[in-house]
C-alpha cells in the first residue's frame, strides 16, 4: 500500500509532464497491475479538469482599458535610451573613454540635421551667406531664440584631422575602439578589430572586443573579435560576452566556436552564468553538433545537461 | 538556432515577422512602436496572470500598468541574460506576490464586494468566457469554480503563484524557478504541496 501511496503522490506531476522518464516508467508499470491506482489517476485528471473550469480570461474591455491607460502613462516616463544596453557589463573606464567620440558623433549628427532642415537661414557672425553645404560637419553647441524671434546657434566647424602614433598611444587606441563600434563600413570595423586583437591583454581592449563580438552585425567582425578573446576565457567579462553569443548569435559557426574556445584550455573554469547559458542552450539549440558539444562540455564539468 | 516553439516572434504592422531580439533592441534604442509591439505580444498573458492571481480587475489593472512601466524604465538594463518573457514575468509575479502578501496582512478579500443584493464575487460578474447550454452543467461548473477559487485562496502566495504558472500558464517548473528566483526542485516541491491542498479541498467533486 505504501507503494500505492508513493505512486499516487506523483500523479499531479505526472499530469503536468514534470516527471523524469524513469519515474513515469515506474508509474506506468505500477498502473498496469493496480486498478485502484488507475481509478485514483482518473480522479486526479478530473481534478485537473475542474481546476481548468475555473480559468480566468480577461475581457476585451478590461484589456483595452489597460492598454489605453498605459498609452497615457508612458509618455510621462523617461524614454528608453540606446547607450546602456551593454554599458553595465563593460567597465566604466572604457566607457568614459569611449563616450567621448560617441558624444562628438552625436553632436555632428545634430549639426548635420540642423543644416539639412534649415535652408534659407541667414548666418551672421562673419560667415555672411556661406553655402549651407559647408555646415555638413558642424557641431552645434547651443541653440537659443533671441528677442526678435531669430535663432542664435553656436557651432564648431568640423575639420578633418590626421594623427599618427603607435598602437599603445591612448588617443590612437580610443579612436580605434570608437571605430570598432561606430564605423559604418564593416571593412573598417574588421580592420580596427584586427588591430585591437594584438592588444587583447589590456582589459579595455578586451571590453571593446567583447562589445564587437556580441553586437556587431557583421559575422566577420564578430569572428575576429572572438579570435582575440579566445585566450582570455577565464576573464569573467569575456565569459559573460561568450554566454551572450552562445545564446543569441544567429551564426552556428560562432556558437560552435564559443564552446571550442571554452574547451580548448586546460583548467578552464566556468562561472555560473556560463554554465546556465550552456544548460539553456541544450533546450533551445537546433544544431545537433552545437548541442552535442555543449552536452560534452557540461558533462566534463559534471553539470546537469538535462532539459525539461 | 532556436526551436520555433521557443523563439518568440512578433509581427510588425507591415506583416513581416521580426525576431524578438531585434524588437527589444529597437525598443532599447527608443523605438516606441517596437515597445508597443512587445507590450502587445505579452500583455494579455500578464493581465490574465494578474487577474487569475488577484481575482480583482482593479488590482490586475494596477499590476498590468506597473509591470509595463517598470519594463519601460528598465529596458536598457535588460542584458539578454534570460529570455525577455522570463524577465517580464519576474516583474509581474513579484508585483502579484507583493499584492497578495499585503492582502494577507490586511486580511482583504478583494473579489467579494457588498451589493444591494448582498455579497457578490466580482469575478462572477465578469462575462463567462465559455457558453454552456446545459443548465445543470452550468450549476455544477459554477459550484466547482467557487470551490476552486476558495481552495486557491487558501494556498500561500508562493504556492498559489507556482500553481497558477504551471496550471494556467503552462510554464515548465524550470522556468518557474527562473521567474521566481528559486530552484526547479523548490518550485516542484511548492507545486506538490499546492496540488495536495487542492486535492484535499476539492476531493468531493472528483
Amino acid at each position: 500500500m505504501s507503494e500505492c501511496k508513493n505512486i499516487r503522490e506523483q500523479f499531479a506531476l505526472l499530469l503536468y509532464g514534470e516527471l523524469k522518464f524513469d519515474e513515469e516508467e515506474r508509474i506506468d508499470s505500477h498502473l498496469d497491475g493496480c486498478p485502484e491506482c488507475r481509478a485514483a489517476l482518473g480522479r486526479q485528471k478530473a481534478l485537473h479538469d475542474a481546476v481548468d473550469a475555473a480559468a480566468v480570461t480577461p475581457s476585451r474591455v478590461l484589456l483595452n482599458r489597460c492598454r489605453e491607460e498605459l498609452a497615457e502613462l508612458l509618455p510621462r516616463e523617461k524614454p528608453a535610451s540606446s547607450w546602456t544596453l551593454w554599458w553595465h557589463q563593460i567597465g566604466a573606464n572604457w566607457k568614459s573613454q569611449f563616450l567621448k567620440p560617441v558624444g562628438a558623433m552625436a553632436l555632428l549628427a545634430v549639426g548635420f540635421v540642423a543644416a539639412k532642415i534649415t535652408p534659407g537661414w541667414n548666418v551672421s557672425g562673419g560667415l555672411g551667406s556661406m553655402d549651407l553645404a559647408n555646415f555638413g560637419g558642424a557641431q552645434v553647441r547651443n541653440v537659443a531664440t533671441e528677442p526678435d524671434g531669430r535663432l542664435r546657434i553656436v557651432f564648431d566647424e568640423k575639420r578633418e584631422r590626421t594623427i599618427s602614433g603607435s598602437r599603445d598611444d591612448q588617443q590612437i587606441r580610443a579612436l580605434l575602439m570608437a571605430a570598432a563600434k561606430e564605423a559604418t563600413d564593416p571593412g573598417l570595423r574588421a580592420q580596427t578589430v584586427t588591430i585591437l586583437v594584438g592588444d587583447a591583454n589590456e582589459a579595455d581592449v578586451r571590453e571593446a572586443l567583447a562589445f564587437a563580438m556580441a553586437n556587431d552585425e557583421n559575422t566577420t567582425v564578430r569572428l575576429k573579435a572572438m579570435e582575440g578573446l579566445e585566450r582570455y576565457t577565464n576573464d569573467p567579462m569575456v565569459q559573460n560576452a561568450l554566454a551572450h553569443v552562445l545564446l543569441n548569435d544567429p551564426n552556428t559557426g560562432m556558437r560552435t566556436r564559443v564552446i571550442d574556445a571554452l574547451t580548448g584550455h586546460e583548467g578552464q573554469e566556468l562561472d555560473r552564468q556560463m554554465v546556465g547559458a550552456l544548460q539553456e542552450l541544450m533546450s533551445r539549440e537546433d544544431d545537433h553538433d552545437v548541442r552535442e558539444r555543449a552536452r560534452q562540455m557540461l558533462h566534463s564539468i559534471k553539470a546537469s545537461a538535462e532539459t525539461y | 538556432m532556436v526551436q520555433p516553439s521557443l523563439k518568440r516572434w512578433a509581427v510588425r504592422k507591415e506583416g513581416a515577422a521580426v525576431d524578438e531580439t531585434e524588437l527589444i533592441r529597437a525598443a532599447q534604442r527608443g523605438d516606441s512602436s517596437a515597445f508597443e509591439e512587445l507590450v502587445r505580444t505579452y500583455d494579455q498573458s500578464v493581465l490574465r496572470l494578474a487577474l487569475s492571481m488577484l481575482r480583482s480587475p482593479e488590482d490586475a489593472r494596477d499590476v498590468y500598468q506597473e509591470t509595463f512601466l517598470r519594463v519601460y524604465r528598465n529596458l536598457n538594463q535588460f542584458r539578454f541574460d534570460c529570455s525577455f518573457h522570463t524577465w517580464l514575468y519576474r516583474i509581474a509575479t513579484n508585483l502579484c506576490l507583493d499584492q497578495l502578501r499585503r492582502r494577507k496582512v490586511r486580511k482583504e478579500e478583494p473579489t467579494v464586494v457588498a451589493t444591494p443584493e448582498g455579497s457578490m464575487d466580482r469575478m462572477d460578474a465578469a462575462p463567462e468566457t465559455r457558453v454552456e447550454g446545459d443548465p445543470q452543467r452550468n450549476l455544477f461548473s459554477g459550484q466547482i469554480r467557487k470551490r476552486v477559487k476558495e481552495a486557491l485562496a487558501e494556498l500561500t502566495p508562493r504556492e498559489r503563484m507556482v500553481f497558477e504558472l504551471r496550471h494556467y500558464e503552462g510554464m515548465r517548473l524550470r522556468k518557474i524557478g527562473e521567474v521566481l528566483g528559486t530552484s526547479e526542485e523548490a518550485a516542484k516541491n511548492c507545486l506538490f504541496r499546492a496540488t495536495q491542498k487542492m486535492r484535499t479541498a476539492l476531493g468531493e467533486f472528483v
